[in-house]
């Protein structure tokens, strides 16, 4: 007569071969186990046994990581009598303590569920969380890209030529430094700009940073007093991110 | 109760960070038992087993050739060639 998994044969075969109950459980459902974490967590600690097959895919997960260790130790199959040999489904434990033993540990488990299930939940709630991070970024990113494409292109045209009698009527500028939403606006002569952004702006002249351009061919120090052009250029080089620039396009600039 | 200034950002990303490591793993899992049901499926046809029967002779064949079951059975799926003798069962 098959006899019942001796208790925590399982559960002292998976802390000989140093894994984790999450990581002996994805070894087993990488090899094509079906049980969910919960259910093998009872299979471990003899409250639930497994059927057979289940139960030789789980040895052999133990199997191949005591080969992996350099172990001699291996666990034996249900063909080889592991477990109670080849029996069909579950059986009931027949004896009134093992009965006992294993009603304890069916609670023990359903306790277990429930802390992975609220596991579950958390894990849920911070990839939500993460999948809308990562949504709004992937905007952000899409929109910087339009933006950059934009200035390119106007900067190649030449219009944004920054040669020392070009004009700017005007320009609004909108980024982000740091954490902070800054601005920048010219208007009939006068710069106002977000004092974070003037900060940046100041620290870039005084390190004495220079704008090159190849075609065509224009040099340009940063700049907060000299040409509308030159600020724009130093101010949008002192945003960590920029999220929008407009400026006249009445006049060649 | 003040929390440190870096506390919630840093368990936030240690927990991401965790996520994002078990989802690959769970991907890597997913590969391997995919590939490893390929071979048991051929194995099955061939020599006319069950699924269980068919993963023992796996294995057998893991344990005689001190090789992985999951890298058997790529072998197995891409070459469709068995050098372990007809399983016995």
């Amino acid at each position: 007569m098959p006899h019942p998994e001796p208790p925590h044969e399982l559960e002292d075969a998976r802390r000989d071969v140093a894994l984790s109950q999450d990581e002996l459980w994805m070894r087993y459902f990488a090899l094509g186990g079906a049980a969910m974490p919960t259910e093998f967590e009872a299979y471990l600690v003899g409250a639930l046994s497994p059927a057979p097959a289940e139960r030789d895919i789980l040895v052999h997960a133990l199997n191949e990581r005591s080969m992996e260790l350099g172990l001699a130790r291996r666990w034996p199959y249900s063909e080889d009598g592991g477990g109670g040999g080849r029996r069909e489904g579950m059986e009931l434990l027949s004896h009134p303590s093992a009965y006992e033993t294993a009603r304890d540990r069916a609670a023990a488990a359903r306790a277990n569920s429930m802390r992975l299930a609220a596991r579950i939940d958390r894990a849920q709630a911070v990839a939500g969380t993460t999948r809308r991070r990562a949504w709004l970024l992937r905007l952000q990113a899409k929109a910087l890209r339009d933006q950059g494409a934009a200035l390119r292109q106007r900067f190649d045209e030449g219009l944004l030529s920054t040669a020392p009698t070009s004009e700017v009527r005007w320009f609004s500028l909108d980024g982000v430094v740091g954490d902070e939403a800054v601005w920048a606006r010219w208007t009939h002569g006068h710069l106002r700009c977000h004092p974070a952004l003037m900060t940046q702006a100041r620290l870039l002249v005084e390190l004495g940073t220079t704008f090159e351009h190849d075609d065509p061919p224009a040099h340009v120090d940063a700049t907060v007093t000299g040409t509308p052009a030159a600020v724009m250029l130093t101010l949008a080089s002192a945003c960590d991110r920029v999220l929008a620039v407009d400026y006249s396009r009445e006049v060649r600039l | 109760m003040a929390e440190g200034a870096a506390g919630p950002g840093v368990d936030r990303s240690a927990g991401i960070a965790d996520l994002e490591l078990e989802i690959e793993h769970l991907h890597k899992a997913l590969i391997s038992r995919d590939v490893i049901g390929q071979a048991k499926g051929i194995l099955m046809e061939r020599f006319k087993l069950t699924a269980d029967e068919a993963f023992l002779v796996l294995v057998k064949a893991s344990q005689h050739q001190n090789v992985r079951v999951a890298e058997l059975s790529v072998t197995l799926a891409d070459t469709g060639e068995w050098t372990e003798p007809a399983p016995e069962l």
